[in-house]
Order: C-alpha cells, then sequence, then structure tokens
C-alpha cells in the first residue's frame, strides 16, 4: 500500500528533505517505537553524546496514527536519552501525531543544531525552519499561543518544548496540545540541545486504509470490547487514573516519602475521588480516544489538565505532599516549563530526604523554603526553580541520580538506570519491579504494566507477593507493548484487547501481514534491538539490569506489605533465559538470527 | 465488628466512606450483610449475577480476597474490607 513519507531535517545545514520510508523496516519494526528503534539503530554513531550535534532525534508516529482506529492518536520520541545514556522513547496522545499523519508523515528525523533558535512549520507537503529566537524563554503554553497565533492558522497542532527543554535539564519532556507529554528520559533537553524550540503541524489529508471493509469489522468489535470492558468502558471514563491512589495505598504498595514508606495516612487528600469532589471541573479526550481518561482542572487563578495518578504520587505522596492544591500547581508548573512530572517528583523527594538528613545545607536554599517532606510550599516553588534553573533548581534539573550523587548518596536516588521510579513500590508488587529493573528506557511502568494482573485482576489476577512465573509475565507484556507502541494506538486499549485485535487492526489498517503470533514475535525483535543499542551505548547488565538498593535491603517498614523486599534475583535469569539472552543479558547469536536481527 | 471502607463509583452509590457492619463471618456473607444496608442501588450495580460478573476489587486487610480464599475468606472483628470498583489506569 502507499505509505506515508519521512522528513530529514539536517538543523545545522537548515536543511528539510522529503525520503520514502523503508518498507522492509515497516514489515519488520511497524512504526512508532520500533521504527524510530530501528533508525536510530542505524544511524547513531555509537558513543555520541546525547546533548551533541550528533544526536538525532526522532518523531515517529505508528502507522495507526491519525486513523479511525480507536485511540489511535500516539506519537513516540526516538533518540539517545541524556538522562539515561541509553534508548529514549517517549509515547505521547493528544492531537498532534494526527495531524502530522494528516500532513502526509510518519517519520521525522532531526539532525544536527541549529545556529539559533528555530522552529519547524509543517503545512501537508510544505515544510520549513523559521526563526524562533522570539520564543526562546517562554512557557509551553505562550509559544503555542504565539505559534498559532504567527502561522495563523487556530487548527494547527504544536509540540514545543519549555525553559527546562531549553536549558538542557536532564529531565525535561516535549509537551503537545498544551496538556499532553512525551514526557520521560529527557527528551526535550535533546530538542534543546539542537536549538529546536517548535514543531506546528498541519494537515489536510485523510487516512487510507488497506482493507477498508476489513477495518471496518475490526473495529466493530474493538469497539464493542473497549465499551464493554470493566476499566475501559466504566472505570478509566469515570474517574480517570486518579482512582489508583487509594487502591495501591490500601495494598501498602504506595511509596511515601521518597519511598521510605509504601503506605500514606493522608493519601485519602489526594485521592481520585478527592479530585472529583475539590478541583475537577471537566473530561478531556485524546485524538478517536472513546476513553477519555483526561481530567480538567481549576484552581483559582489557573485551569489546566492533570493531574494524573503518576502526578499525584510523584509530586504528592513521594513527597510527603497531601494537600491537592500544591500538587495541581506543581502539575501545571511542569506542564508550563516543561518537566516530567515523575522524574520531577523523585528528584525533590530526594532532595528532600538528602536536606532532612543534613546534605543538602540551608544556606544552599537562598531564600527557599525548607526542604522537607509535607510542604506544599518547598513542592511548588522547587518545581519553578527546577524548571527554570535558578539556583538550587540547576543542580535538581539534572535529576535525582546526579543530583544525590553529587552530596555523595546516591543511594537516596530511587532510579533504574538513572530514571526515577514510578508510582508502584516493586517490594509489595514484585513482577512490576522486574519490569523497571529490566526496562530498556530505565525505570518504566508502561512498558509491561503487571499491575494489571498483579493488582487489578486483568487478564486474571495474579498474587503480588510471589515471583513465580512473573518473568514470563513481563516478557509478553513488554514484547505485547512494543508492538502496540508502535502501531500508534493507547496502551490502554489492552484492559480491553489482546494480541489478536492488535494484528487485525494493524493488518487491515496498514496492510502488514501479521496474525497474534507475529505481533508478539515483532514486539520480541523491539526489544530486542533497543537491548542490543543500550549494549552497544555501554550498557552493563549487573549494573544495570536492577533496582536501587532501598528496594533490595530495606523491608517496607509497616502495612499490609510489612517485612517486603523484592525479589528480582529471583526473576531476572530466568526473563533472560526466556528472552535467549544469555547470563549477561545479551542476545544469543541464535536468538538474533531466529528475530532476522543482522 | 469489621470496617468497611467503599472507593470510586461504590462510595457514590452507598453514599457514605465507611461504615461499621456486623453479621459477616466472611467476605460472601459481609457482602451480603453490606447488599442489605443499602439495598437495591448497591445489589444491582455490584453484586454478582448470574449474567455479570462481579466487578469489584476487594481488598481484605490489604490484601486481594482471591489469594486468601476469595468470598469464603474468613473475617475477623477487627478486619477491613476494602471496596472498589474495577479501575485502572497507569
Amino acid at each position: 500500500m502507499e505509505r506515508l513519507n519521512m522528513l530529514r531535517v539536517n538543523l545545522t545545514e537548515g536543511t528539510v528533505k522529503q525520503e520514502p520510508l523503508n518498507e522492509e523496516w515497516v514489515k519488520q519494526y511497524i512504526g512508532g517505537r520500533g521504527y524510530g528503534t530501528k533508525l536510530l539503530y542505524e544511524e547513531l554513531e555509537p558513543g555520541t553524546d546525547p546533548l551533541s550535534e550528533g544526536n538525532k532525534l526522532i518523531f515517529a508516529n505508528g502507522p495507526l496514527t491519525g486513523s479511525n482506529v480507536p485511540t489511535g492518536g500516539r506519537y513516540m520520541v526516538v533518540t539517545k536519552s541524556p538522562l539515561t545514556g541509553f534508548i529514549a522513547s517517549s509515547n505521547s496522545g493528544g492531537y498532534w501525531g494526527a495531524e502530522l499523519a494528516r500532513a502526509g508523515y510518519m517519520v521525522l528525523v532531526f539532525e544536527g543544531k541549529a545556529k539559533k533558535p528555530v522552529y519547524l512549520w509543517i503545512k501537508d507537503d510544505k515544510a520549513e525552519l523559521r526563526d524562533a529566537s522570539s520564543l526562546w524563554g517562554k512557557d509551553t503554553h505562550l509559544t503555542t499561543d504565539a505559534l498559532l497565533e504567527e502561522v495563523g492558522d487556530p487548527k494547527a497542532r504544536v509540540a514545543c518544548i519549555g525553559p527546562a527543554g531549553e536549558k538542557l535539564s536532564k529531565i525535561a519532556c516535549i509537551i503537545n496540545d498544551k496538556h499532553r507529554a512525551a514526557g520521560r528520559s529527557g527528551v526535550g533537553a535533546v530538542m534543546g540541545s539542537k536549538n529546536l524550540k517548535a514543531i506546528v503541524v498541519r494537515g489536510s489529508g485523510t487516512f487510507k486504509a488497506a482493507n477498508p471493509e476489513g477495518l471496518k469489522e475490526t473495529l466493530r468489535g474493538a469497539m464493542q470490547k473497549i465499551k464493554e470492558n470493566g476499566v475501559t468502558g466504566e472505570g478509566l471514563p469515570t474517574y480517570g487514573t486518579a482512582v489508583l491512589v487509594n487502591i495501591l495505598n490500601q495494598l501498602g504498595s504506595y511509596p511515601f516519602k521518597n519511598f521510605q514508606e509504601a503506605q500514606n495516612e493522608g493519601a485519602e487528600n489526594h485521592s481520585g475521588e478527592k479530585l472529583a469532589e475539590t478541583y475537577l471541573t471537566g473530561r478531556t479526550n485524546c485524538f478517536a480516544c472513546p476513553i477519555g481518561c483526561g481530567r480538567e482542572t481549576a484552581l483559582d487563578d489557573k485551569k489546566g489538565e492533570g493531574p494524573e495518578y503518576e502526578t499525584l504520587w510523584a509530586l504528592g505522596s513521594n513527597c510527603g505532599v497531601n494537600d491537592l492544591e500544591p500538587i495541581i500547581r506543581a502539575n501545571y508548573l511542569c506542564n508550563e516549563l516543561g518537566l516530567d512530572t515523575i522524574s520531577a517528583g523523585g528528584t525533590i523527594s530526594a532532595a528532600m530526604e538528602l536536606y532532612e538528613k543534613g546534605y543538602i545545607k540551608e544556606e544552599e536554599l537562598g531564600v527557599g523554603p525548607e526542604l522537607r517532606f509535607g510542604s506544599g510550599d518547598a513542592l511548588v516553588y522547587w518545581t519553578e526553580k527546577m524548571g527554570k534553573l535558578e539556583g538550587l533548581g540547576e543542580k535538581l534539573a539534572e535529576g535525582s541520580y546526579r543530583l544525590s550523587e553529587s552530596y555523595g548518596h546516591p543511594e537516596f536516588s530511587i532510579t533504574v538506570k538513572k530514571q526515577e521510579l514510578p508510582a508502584y513500590d516493586p517490594r509489595g508488587i514484585q513482577g512490576i519491579g522486574l519490569t523497571y529493573a529490566v526496562s530498556n528506557r530505565g525505570a518504566c511502568h508502561v512498558r509491561g504494566y503487571l499491575i494489571s494482573p498483579e493488582v487489578l485482576g486483568i487478564p486474571e489476577k495474579l498474587d503480588p507477593w510471589e515471583t513465580e512465573g512473573k518473568a514470563q509475565w513481563g516478557k509478553t507484556f513488554h514484547d505485547l507493548t512494543a508492538a502496540i507502541d508502535s502501531s500508534g494506538v493507547c496502551l490502554f486499549t489492552s484492559f480491553a484487547l489482546g494480541a489478536d485485535d492488535y494484528a487485525d487492526m494493524i493488518r487491515n489498517g496498514a496492510g502488514i501481514d501479521l496474525n497474534a503470533e507475529s505481533l508478539l514475535e515483532t514486539g520480541d525483535r523491539i526489544w530486542t534491538l533497543e537491548r542490543l543499542f543500550n549494549l552497544r551505548e555501554g550498557l552493563d547488565a549487573a549494573r544495570d539490569d536492577t533496582l536501587p538498593v532501598r528496594l533490595l535491603k530495606e523491608p517496607i517498614p509497616k502495612g499490609p506489605a510489612e517485612g517486603k523486599l523484592s525479589r528480582i534475583d529471583k526473576m531476572i535469569p530466568e526473563y533472560y533465559k526466556l528472552r535467549g539472552w544469555d547470563e549477561k543479558g545479551v542476545p544469543t547469536p541464535a536468538k538474533l538470527a531466529e528475530l532476522g536481527i543482522k | 465488628m469489621p470496617r468497611v471502607s467503599f472507593f470510586g463509583i461504590v462510595r457514590e452509590i452507598v453514599g457514605e466512606k465507611e461504615t461499621l457492619i456486623s453479621g459477616g463471618d466472611t467476605v460472601g456473607s459481609l457482602l451480603e450483610a453490606i447488599s442489605a444496608k443499602y439495598g437495591m442501588r448497591f445489589n444491582e450495580k455490584v453484586m454478582e449475577t448470574p449474567e455479570r460478573k462481579l466487578d469489584l476489587i476487594l481488598l481484605l486487610n490489604g490484601r486481594h480476597i482471591e489469594h486468601i480464599g476469595g468470598l469464603s475468606a474468613p473475617v475477623k472483628e477487627e478486619d477491613h474490607l476494602a471496596v472498589f470498583p474495577l479501575v485502572g489506569g497507569g
């Protein structure tokens, strides 16, 4: 079938070139995360400094982005991460990716570095670099408004960075449509290092399915499943993700105060139920999404979207803050300044522990409030300083690992591969700990969301305290997720849909010949190529595929999971074996041959 | 008496966050006691029927009931049951 195109933008030379996609790569890696990884693997010089001109910044839609497949609006940012030094692939929804597809492109690749700030303006087959000097220093909301006015089209879509990305914070994100983030692994800093402020896009094309009748039939079934499923049909639309706060807290696996504890007596005060009673003003949907998990909120002086579950936890419980007002305010600041909320919260919580234990000195705070757990004032103030890289905020903007290490105590950084952990305590939920430890992009809950079987009971209930069988579950979830992330569809659909549904959608929508089995094999291929990228960049399994020492040596002090430690040592060897990797986590030649990786 | 907490849509159905309920020495009989107290709305929405699977997450003292005997799990006087609708997220 006829494919969309790729744009190659050389910022050093100021050139924009259209190229066809590599059809063989589409067959082997689909698009999005998979195609982006293949492109980076083939083109990036090993050992490249992530913030140098040599790094490449890839925006990759899936072949279903911009289609009428439910939730088909996702794009992925793939690059070498300045936070982890390994592969970054950060996913986002909203409307930007779908607009890029309408303009005729599946992939954008940025190379080099512009001499002065620029933005890329794409209108269908016309694409040009324009001066963005007047926007440099502006937050993501002001930037978006100014660009929509400048291009004279309110229906255009903007992805941009804020001051955090411009100033190369290693936890900076890319924000599209003002409120959606390609959040993790510091992708915003790579954009900033290239002097690329924004990408504005407007398209007029429409999606063309490979097999329109087949797709129609497939979508009828998929929509029915999404509607009838308890999570996608009722739970997420009604409460968004925030309703998880109380569940995880009741389980005693809701990290509190930088993972020093795992249950928070005040969690109800920042729960989804509380949010619904207080600051919630409405729901939002991303492109083509029948679920609508997004939340609109308002404070007295500001409006915005979120906070989502991860943000409520990272900026809330993990910093000991239970009041919603400062959490929402800090969330808005992260979106405006362009910071990843999970890493921002994980960094402030580490700073609070460093301060309370006497390593960060009072004189370093300047006029700022004391970095004490539970202080909403400190949360808001230091989030702003971090996003603007002012005063001590400059150190915070490096992320918790480099911050804690600079004080001689890296153990207070709760990270995997230097990336901050999400909102589930791996001591009380064993499988998710495995998926954090071996995740190719550093600690991450959306590579293999084992919370689904371990906590929610989907597709079946697994005991979160047990390790047996989790390696196989982890591998299957990793593979399926890699394929979904490459298709352009939102991971949330997987509460209702299975591998066969995705294979049908990709086959009928994009003309890639897949069934359930070959879809999972494609996921395996993508995961393995990410691994090869990381190994080439110096990954050492013993050092990098592990969890912070606190989670291996300090038992949960109280609550239902009291006494528990993570036992990743029982799961990782089996996981490697199932993957066809040797005991050092290196894919064997036989496995590479099986996957067709040369 | 066992303490029962309600969350999400279940909280809206029963109209309160928490209650003390007697009359149940297993999770199953405790659910029946809750059902009797809150009547048809609770019944229709959250009780298992032949047509509809039980769409609840039930934690007894922070453990999912699936791992401690399901609806037959014994309930003691000082126990705490948390009743959640089936939800998800990430």
